[in-house]
């Protein structure tokens, strides 16, 4: 354990109750992330792969164990803090995309600028840069039905560039592609994250795409089984 | 995040959900343009004493009579006298106080005559009264024998060769006001009769100069003619002196007068000071002001039952917001998420709600208030007549001040606000996973 890596990951246990019985989704964890780095959850589903990111982005409290982000402790912040945290610091991709029906692509790119209270002179062309780098120039004014599936989550992935963040968490964001349109997106979220020295943690059941990232951390059953670092083999926890 | 985007996110928003708004929109108006109307018919009745009072004479003026033998509460005796006069002024809220000296006479002008009441005040009182001159000018106190005569007064002047009486109902001046008049206590002069009635009484003859007239003949003022404390003290004296066989009378009140009227100029004091001269002075008091009181304490009473009415239906609309409103979380539940988890703070999302609601309230009120007016015009010119008449209203069936249309505004505001409050709760509290799993 390396106290000086951006994310550390200590003893973190989830346990849900289904009604009456406990269902433990994370049994012990503890993991580092250096900053810079593309990291992957490869696990089936069930394996709490997803539980485990959503701890790291504090969307849920760990029940036990810690989880800090530089100096910052997320496992004691209040959902308030939290929000604020993410809008500092956090870019999320998700694997339905998740764009606002309502608005155009450059609308939706520019809205986690809006919501920092970027006014439109400075957002929108911040937007209309983040749409051009993912290779969506001349789609600013289409709405979301208006595009395909990969079009859509390259809206979302300038959506979570757009706003500088030190890490990027990405849930199966290929998820509902098809392969080719899965290794466009892929290419584009590993090759926009590097330039910009951002920090990646990307949640896959799929191994060829796990393959993209710096270190791959297998979960099964609630626990890390395997990380994978690229160079060397096999560093089990 | 900027208030000006959030109330453009608002807005598109509730342009997205376009028939819902509108329903609830509906709602609002409906209830807001209820409360006003209802209201302002309570209004136009308040409005409606009001002006009938009005026309029975002055709301501001208190008269005061030297009954109840000037006993104040502290067992004090008080005459009706300069002295008392002098302290009565400085009570808060008296504009101008006069003693109010009158006489019954035969007056005779150019061979016609009239019987009419002649008072005596201080000229202040006339022109805080501000009845206008239309002929001539107003009394002043340099005046020795000064006459300011009513409209109608003027009018009543006639040929008693010709008619037993006057006519009554016109206002044409039948005499010139600016001529010499004899004042007489002979009830036959100018009759073929004239002093063989008199009995023990002494006819007299005063002279006496018309100085002017007023304009409006819609006032209680207008039968009588007016002049200065001093010109109808001297006329009452001369008449009691007639009376009592040449002799001065034996005046057992010394210099002490019966009546005085007090001119309040702040409408909402007159209370006050009749009360303070029944209590701390002993006198009787009238004011139609007292009338007013009843009367408007019924029409307070009138107004909130029929504002209780509207503000059911806008409790009514109160809960279509709050329907849209829980509605709307329910449907935007991921899209909520997702912004949440992209940066939203609690504190937007919440606004976000709030305003949405808000607005709604707003809108709903301010066309509510648009069609409050329409509503109110047309009742003001088609229906005054009819339930104007039935009701005893005044010219206007409904009034709708100012300050109605604010706290309309301000209330529905608040009903859309408060009928938020707990979706827009709801929308911050709700778990961001759970929101972002329903899809």
């Amino acid at each position: 354990m390396d106290d000086n890596a951006l994310i550390r990951i200590r003893h973190v246990r989830k346990v849900y109750l289904m009604g009456e019985e406990k269902v433990v989704a994370l049994d012990d964890v503890s993991l580092d992330i250096y900053k810079g780095e593309f990291v992957c959850f490869l696990g089936t589903s069930g394996s709490g792969k997803s539980t485990f990111l959503n701890m790291v982005a504090g969307l849920e409290k760990p029940t036990r164990g810690e989880v800090w982000i530089g100096k910052v402790p997320i496992h004691k912040l209040n959902e308030a803090q939290v929000t604020i945290f993410r809008q500092k610091n956090i870019g999320f991709i998700f694997q339905a995309y998740h764009l606002m029906q309502s608005m155009t692509a450059l609308e939706n790119v520019a809205l986690p600028l809006m919501l920092k209270g970027v006014p439109k002179e400075i957002r929108e062309p911040a937007a209309k840069k983040a749409l051009a780098q993912v290779g969506l120039k001349g789609y600013e004014g289409r709405k979301p039905n208006q595009m395909s599936g990969g079009q859509q989550q390259r809206v979302g992935i300038a959506r979570a560039l757009v706003v500088k963040p030190k890490i990027i968490f990405a849930d199966e964001p290929t998820g509902n592609l098809d392969s080719h349109t899965t290794k466009d997106v892929m290419d584009l979220i590993s090759k926009e994250t590097k330039e910009n020295g951002t920090t990646l943690i990307l949640v896959t059941h799929d191994r060829s795409i796990a393959d993209y990232a710096d270190k791959i951390v297998t979960i099964q059953d609630g626990n890390i089984i395997n990380v994978e670092v690229k160079g060397k083999k096999n560093e089990t926890a | 995040m900027s208030n000006k985007d959030i109330l453009q996110l608002c807005f598109g928003n509730l342009l997205r959900r376009r028939t819902r708004t509108i329903l609830s929109v509906i709602g609002v108006i409906i209830g807001t343009t209820a409360i006003i109307v209802m209201i302002s018919i309570g209004m136009g009745l308040s409005y409606g004493y009001q002006e009938q009072l009005e026309s029975f004479g002055n709301l501001h003026m208190v008269e005061v009579y030297n009954s109840g033998g000037g006993m104040s509460s502290n067992g004090q005796t008080n005459k009706m006298d300069d002295r008392t006069i002098a302290k009565m002024e400085k009570i808060d809220g008296v504009t101008v106080i006069s003693p109010q000296i009158s006489q019954y006479v035969v007056i005779a002008g150019d061979h016609k005559r009239s019987e009419r009441q002649i008072i005596g005040v201080r000229t202040e009182m006339l022109e805080a009264l501000n009845l206008e001159v239309e002929k001539g000018r107003m009394i002043n106190e340099s005046d020795k024998n000064g006459l300011l005569f009513g409209k109608t007064a003027a009018a009543m002047f006639y040929d008693p060769r010709r008619q037993q009486g006057a006519d009554w109902g016109s206002t044409e001046p039948a005499i010139d006001p600016l001529q010499k008049f004899i004042i007489t206590n002979d009830w036959d002069y100018g009759t073929n009769q004239e002093g063989q009635n008199m009995g023990e009484t002494q006819p007299i003859q005063i002279e006496a100069q018309g100085v002017g007239m007023m304009a409006s003949a819609d006032n209680e003022y207008t039968y009588n003619i007016y002049t200065t404390i001093e010109f109808a003290q001297k006329v009452k004296d001369e008449f009691e002196k007639a009376q009592n066989g040449g002799r001065p009378s034996n005046n057992p009140q010394g210099n002490e007068y019966q009546d005085l009227m007090v001119y309040v100029a702040d409408l909402d004091k007159v209370a006050s000071v009749s009360e303070t001269i029944r209590t701390d002075y002993g006198f009787g008091t009238f004011s139609l002001n007292d009338m007013l009181k009843e009367m408007q304490k019924t029409a307070n009473m009138i107004e909130a039952v029929l504002g209780g009415i509207g503000g059911i239906s806008l409790l009514v609309a109160a809960i279509g917001i709050a329907n849209t409103m829980i509605m709307s979380v329910y449907e935007r539940t991921r899209e909520i998420s997702v912004m949440k988890v992209i940066g939203a703070s609690l504190k937007d999302i919440r606004k976000m709600f709030l305003l949405e609601a808000g607005m709604i309230g707003f809108g709903g009120g301010v066309i509510g208030v648009a069609l409050s007016y329409g509503i109110s015009y047309v009742m003001n010119h088609f229906l005054s007549g009819a339930i104007g008449g039935a009701f005893g209203m005044g010219s206007k069936v409904s009034i709708i001040p100012i300050w109605l249309v604010l706290a309309a505004l301000a209330f529905s505001t608040m009903v859309g606000v408060v009928s938020g409050y707990s979706p827009a709760q709801r929308a911050m509290n709700m778990s961001v996973l759970e929101g972002l799993k329903n899809e």
